[in-house]
């Protein structure tokens, strides 16, 4: 595989180390740091735990667990990963989550029955991002504040349809939708399937076809991408159509797990969704960036915030550390991209 | 193509155009104030919220001249407030002196907002974090603390001395508080600043064009520094001014403040791209929203109106400015 997606083809025998090709693959410095936060925590667990035998959190069932929490967030991130690497931004996802949790809500609520409820959920979704990607690409609006403006019309809309309250979903409604987030193949939760498949789907988009290879085209250089007849404003849109498939998808399944909406649940997801692309090595001008890096940003967050739920650390101080860590994994990147060394080499 | 248009109507379309926040405002201001009954009544509100949110936005409006972002406005001055309640506690329960810890916790709002907002402008401007994504990392640690403190409501242990700077009214007039003239004394200060110096002017050339300020031999990253460092300031007097006018520090003041902070920047005439605006737009800005806020509060329209207006507007403005421009971007 090659990790330079716009230079011209690697040779087949690479004379650079195993180790200087790994370190350039996008996302492998938060992959190391991922493996290193997971023994970490165990480590910590280890000591402070003394009467446990064996690994305490370095288990497949908590692996499991990490994945199963994080699958909504991962979904999100994988649609948010197309729009980001266009060079556009989609500060909406969060309330558009919001939204589309209560319109599934809402729908289930009238209807109870789950066909309707995906269908309909999932088809608001691609309406919510018909309505970014026009406004972005077709009208030609600046993405951040018009996906900032559109988040608080997604607010809004949500507060409407659930009237401020969190709207439950009664236990026996019907079972086609239960199973769409309760039940497990396998030892394989649902929610987690969801996630594997969304990633392979959007992933395989992305780097073997062609509408992948013209999104990286556009994010690289706009410019160059529209002289060479790629039909920019079609793609962008469709990025962002599909961002809000996945919102949709994303809403459904996890309403299926929890049966219920909160209006206020979704403020501020957007922003750890946004750290999580940017995590896994999508570059914010756009060009760069894999929906595998994605992956591997979403379990790093996943990691460090159930290693920190592990750790009895208040929910609150999760965010200031992850906040810090954060930043300094964005600085470290940025001097990494200078070539800035941090260390000498003897 | 058009060269020979004569350059007197190109200016005045451009002045409109770049002015167009004036027109928005003059507009709500007459249907506000001959179509509803209560407007009339609760305008100090106005008055004084824009003396309230007035600075965040004013710095946030410094940093958007220079072509950056700040997503951690909202919970810089939210974390302000909160160390403003702390430190007014901790003095009062020393000293018991209800003055001294007043101004303590003020001297104390201000330092914070300078850590944070030198934390913000070190990564951006000196490290080199893209803007956006810098301050939605900082803004979660910021919002974390705020949390952890404020989680509820966090009295301070003397509210009325705490509220003299926004709740006072001064000779009897409800809208002018201390806080609404320290808002008018900033904006000056702020508007020659950007007008008369050649370090305000920076900003403009570094919003403009960043290669050729350099060029110039103008340090890009120690202006926008600069300007984080003054946002953050200029977030916490916001912050401490919530406090003030409720008598305790809650998580609310900086929730979505950070929204509504970019909103008012850019309704106000305030361009993403950078080297657009002055601290008068900015103003311009704060008073639409709040104006329009207060219409809500008015006619008793539910909350949720006011972000789907709030949305739509920040959409609106975009294209009126998408559809006037006078020399088209690309295409």
């Amino acid at each position: 595989m090659s990790n330079n997606k716009n230079g011209p083809a690697i040779a087949a025998k690479d004379p650079r180390s195993l180790w200087t090709r790994f370190t350039a693959l996008n996302g492998s410095s938060i992959l190391v740091a991922t493996v290193a936060a997971f023994i970490l925590i165990e480590i910590v667990l280890q000591f402070t735990n003394s009467g446990a035998s064996g690994l305490v959190f370095m288990t497949p069932d908590n692996l499991m667990m990490i994945l199963r929490q994080q699958a909504y967030i991962g979904i999100i991130a994988f649609g948010l990963t197309l729009v980001m690497l266009t060079g556009n931004i989609d500060l909406s996802v969060g309330n558009m989550y919001t939204f589309l949790c209560c319109v599934c809500a809402t729908i289930m609520m009238s209807t109870n029955n789950g066909v309707v409820a995906l269908v309909g959920t999932v088809a608001a979704g691609a309406l919510c991002g018909i309505f970014n990607g026009v406004l972005v690409s077709y009208v030609k609006l600046n993405s951040f504040i018009t996906t900032l403006g559109a988040s608080s019309i997604f607010y809004a809309l949500a507060l409407r349809v659930s009237a401020g309250n969190v709207l439950v979903i009664p236990d026996g409604c019907d079972p086609a939708f239960r199973a769409l987030g309760r039940t497990s193949l396998g030892p394989i939760h649902i929610l987690i399937v969801w996630f594997v498949v969304t990633a392979v789907i959007l992933g395989l988009l992305l780097s073997r076809t062609v509408y992948g290879q013209q999104m990286y085209a556009i994010g690289s250089n706009p410019v160059a991408a529209r002289f060479s007849g790629i039909r920019h404003k079609r793609n962008i849109t469709i990025a962002y159509v599909i961002t809000g498939l996945c919102v949709g998808l994303a809403a459904v399944v996890q309403m299926a797990n929890s049966l219920s909406a909160n209006p206020q649940s979704g403020s501020s997801k957007e922003m750890e969704i946004i750290l999580c692309v940017v995590l896994g090595g999508v570059a914010v001008n756009g060009g760069k960036g894999s929906v595998w890096g994605t992956v591997i940003g979403v379990l790093f967050y996943g990691v460090l915030s159930a290693g920190f739920t592990s750790l009895r650390m208040p929910l609150h101080l999760q965010w200031v550390v992850m906040g810090a860590i954060m930043v300094v994994a964005l600085s470290l990147d940025v001097l990494k991209g200078k070539g800035v060394k941090l260390w000498k080499k003897k | 193509m058009e060269e020979k248009v004569t350059l007197n109507k190109r200016q005045y379309t451009r002045l409109i155009k770049d002015n167009n926040s004036v027109i928005i405002l003059v507009a709500l201001m007459l249907i506000a104030f001959i179509g509803i009954d209560g407007f009339s009544k609760g305008f100090y509100n106005v008055i004084r919220y824009t003396a309230m949110y007035g600075p965040v936005c004013l710095g946030l409006g410094m940093v958007m001249i220079t072509g950056n972002i700040d997503l951690s406005s909202g919970f810089q001055a939210g974390l302000a407030g909160v160390t403003s309640v702390s430190v007014f506690n901790l003095v009062y329960r020393a000293t018991g002196n209800a003055m001294l810890s007043l101004v303590i916790a003020i001297v104390g709002a201000l330092v914070t907002g300078l850590i944070t907002g030198f934390i913000n402008g070190f990564v951006v401007a000196k490290v080199g974090v893209s803007p956006l994504i810098a301050t939605i990392a900082t803004n979660y640690a910021y919002k974390g603390l705020v949390f952890y403190f404020a989680n509820s409501s966090y009295p301070a242990d003397d509210p009325d001395t705490i509220k003299l700077l926004a709740q006072t009214s001064i000779g009897g007039i409800r809208w002018i508080t201390p806080m609404a003239i320290v808002f008018v004394v900033i904006i000056v200060l702020a508007a020659l600043w950007m007008y008369k110096t050649g370090f305000g002017n920076h900003l403009y050339v570094v919003g403009d064009n960043p290669e050729a300020a350099a060029f110039a031999g103008i340090s890009v990253p120690k202006t926008v520094l600069t300007t984080y460092v003054i946002s953050g300031v200029l977030a916490a007097v916001s912050g401490f001014a919530m406090v003030s006018s409720a008598g305790y520090a809650i998580y609310t003041q900086g929730n979505s403040l950070g929204t509504l902070t970019i909103s008012c920047c850019v309704i106000g005439g305030i361009k993403m791209a950078g080297g657009k605006g002055t601290a008068v737009h900015v103003l311009l800005g704060v008073l639409i929203m709040r104006t329009i806020s207060q219409m809500m509060t008015a006619t008793f329209v539910p909350t949720e109106i006011v972000n789907l207006i709030t949305g739509a507007l920040l959409i609106l403005v975009l294209i009126i400015d998408r559809f006037t421009s006078t020399k088209s971007a690309d295409d």
